[in-house]
């Protein structure tokens, strides 16, 4: 073999240990950043995001979504999530387990500020923090739960992009 | 004897569904297009609405399969225990959220319900007057790393004995029967950073011998092999991709062959799970010959849904092209 041993197993260390789970799409939407602007007025701009599994979701299950664009974090309270003719703040998210988020149901990320982003490329870093649907630990209610793992660790799903306005 | 029922379940092509380019359409149209005779949906991916579709959903939904002739078989839905923090979800939610979907199912033609183990027996026991007022066979999956003797299982085997129902039962999916990786497990590593050939027949050794894995692995460094090799072997090999316990000494040499044949008799419906179907109609990772000669044994009248879930390992193949290998070495083994 042409390669050393070293420079073998970092590349099979790579394949084995590097790659995140894969998604069937990415969660940020190509072509979806815009301005929010009713007349000549501009309070934010809007994006979609993918579903995030391979299946609908719950939208309880949305732990929290953190997004930077040009490099500036977004303070949470300034972000709503669009669905099926709802809006709501991240942080209400975990009570709606009435929600679900269907395969092909748009969802949207509003986010205000004054003005929106200005025309050009923009810069967008999101990590979306989400726990299972479902797993194969049970019980009933709260009995046993400490158990089951499954739910405790929030999946942390990132995806970052170049997008135009 | 007569014919083996195929099923496909349409979730085998939701990568490409779920990117926006099948549509619902599409996706039975290539199941018809298969041989299938009927199909499984995957409630939370494909039923638009759910958990509530509309009438108006359901009824173009129902002409789109009649069009293609298909049969509505196996409705599948979940226990979503992660919807609330902090809890799983508790007895009442379990039964209204599964007799809500069990109605739709009814609605929508299907005569097979398939839930999660999460249900509880407890829980299905109470839903047995419900299946049979809406004459639905309600069944649990039992999906690897799952086997019929892990203890809910066992319970569950013990509700349908006491029950003796043909309304409650099992849909066996065949990643609780593997004996180790598929052939293409090695796909994902390139030609020139391991020694394939020499890991293709530790492969082999795994899967089909119980030599133990300290001697497969001085088997490796004693034939060529070095680190990385071993890396390979213990990482994709001795352990699976999907599960820490696929491929363990448990499954290796001895899937649970007594375990199918006891829960053929409360199933109406099966997963035909597998990762790999060579040219020449074989399945290195299980053991569909003894699997199958146990169906013909038992007189089986079910469906079996051929479900690949190949691209997990290998992203080389085609899936329909593998689906239609499955559905003829199905073939070939029940009319053998």
């Amino acid at each position: 073999m042409e390669k050393t041993l070293d420079e073998r197993m970092a590349i099979v260390k790579d394949i084995i240990f590097g790659r995140a789970d894969m998604l069937m799409t990415k969660p940020l939407k190509e072509g979806s950043l815009k301005n929010k602007c009713i007349g000549d007025c501009c309070t934010g701009y809007t994006f979609e995001i993918d579903n995030l599994s391979y299946r609908g979701v719950w939208v309880s299950t949305l732990e929290g979504i953190r997004l930077k664009v040009d490099g500036e974090e977004v303070p949470q309270e300034n972000m709503m999530v669009c669905l099926k003719g709802m809006k709501f703040s991240i942080c209400d998210l975990e009570g709606h387990t009435e929600v679900f988020w269907g395969a092909h149901d748009p969802c949207m990320i509003s986010v205000n500020k004054v003005g929106g982003l200005s025309k050009g490329e923009h810069k967008v870093e999101i990590e979306i923090l989400k726990r299972a649907d479902f797993g194969h630990s049970y019980g009933e209610g709260e009995e046993g739960y400490e158990n089951a793992s499954e739910f405790h660790q929030p999946q942390v799903i990132k995806d970052e992009g170049v997008y135009t306005i | 004897m007569g014919k083996l029922n195929h099923s496909i379940t349409l979730y085998g092509f939701g990568y490409h569904y779920m990117r926006g380019e099948y549509s619902l359409e599409d996706v039975l149209k290539k199941t018809k297009a298969l041989g299938a005779d009927g199909f499984e949906i995957v409630a939370p991916q494909m039923v638009d609405g759910h958990p509530n579709p509309s009438e108006s959903w359901m009824e173009s939904f129902k002409e789109l399969y009649q069009k293609y002739e298909l049969t509505p078989v196996c409705y599948s839905i979940y226990i979503d225990s992660g919807k609330h923090k902090g809890r799983f979800l508790n007895e009442a939610e379990r039964l209204a959220g599964t007799i809500n979907e069990m109605e739709y199912a009814k609605k929508m033609g299907f005569s097979v319900v398939r839930s999660q183990d999460a249900l509880l027996p407890k829980t299905m026991e109470k839903l047995l007057p419900y299946a049979e007022e809406l004459d639905l066979h309600l069944a649990i999956e039992l999906h690897g790393p799952y086997s019929p003797s892990t203890p809910v299982f066992q319970e569950y085997a013990e509700l349908f004995e006491k029950k003796n129902s043909p309304y409650l039962g099992v849909v066996m999916d065949y990643s609780a029967f593997s004996s180790g990786p598929p052939a293409t497990v090695l796909d994902q590593f390139p030609d020139d950073v391991c020694h394939k050939e020499l890991l293709h027949k530790i492969r082999k050794l795994f899967t089909t011998t119980e030599i133990p894995v300290e001697d497969l692995t001085k088997m490796i460094l004693d034939e060529g092999g070095d680190e990385v090799d071993v890396l390979i072997a213990e990482k994709k090999i001795y352990t699976g991709l999907m599960n820490e316990k696929m491929g363990t000494i448990y499954y290796r040499t001895h899937p649970d062959y007594e375990g199918f044949r006891r829960l053929l008799k409360w199933s109406k419906y099966m997963h035909g799970k597998f990762w790999h179907v060579d040219d020449d109609l074989n399945c290195d990772e299980i053991d569909y010959p003894g699997f199958v000669k146990i169906m013909k044994e038992e007189d089986y009248q079910g469906f079996i849904a051929s479900e690949y879930e190949g691209s997990n390992f290998s992203k080389k193949y085609n899936d329909e092209d593998q689906l239609a290998l499955h559905i003829k070495m199905l073939d070939q083994l029940w009319n053998r």
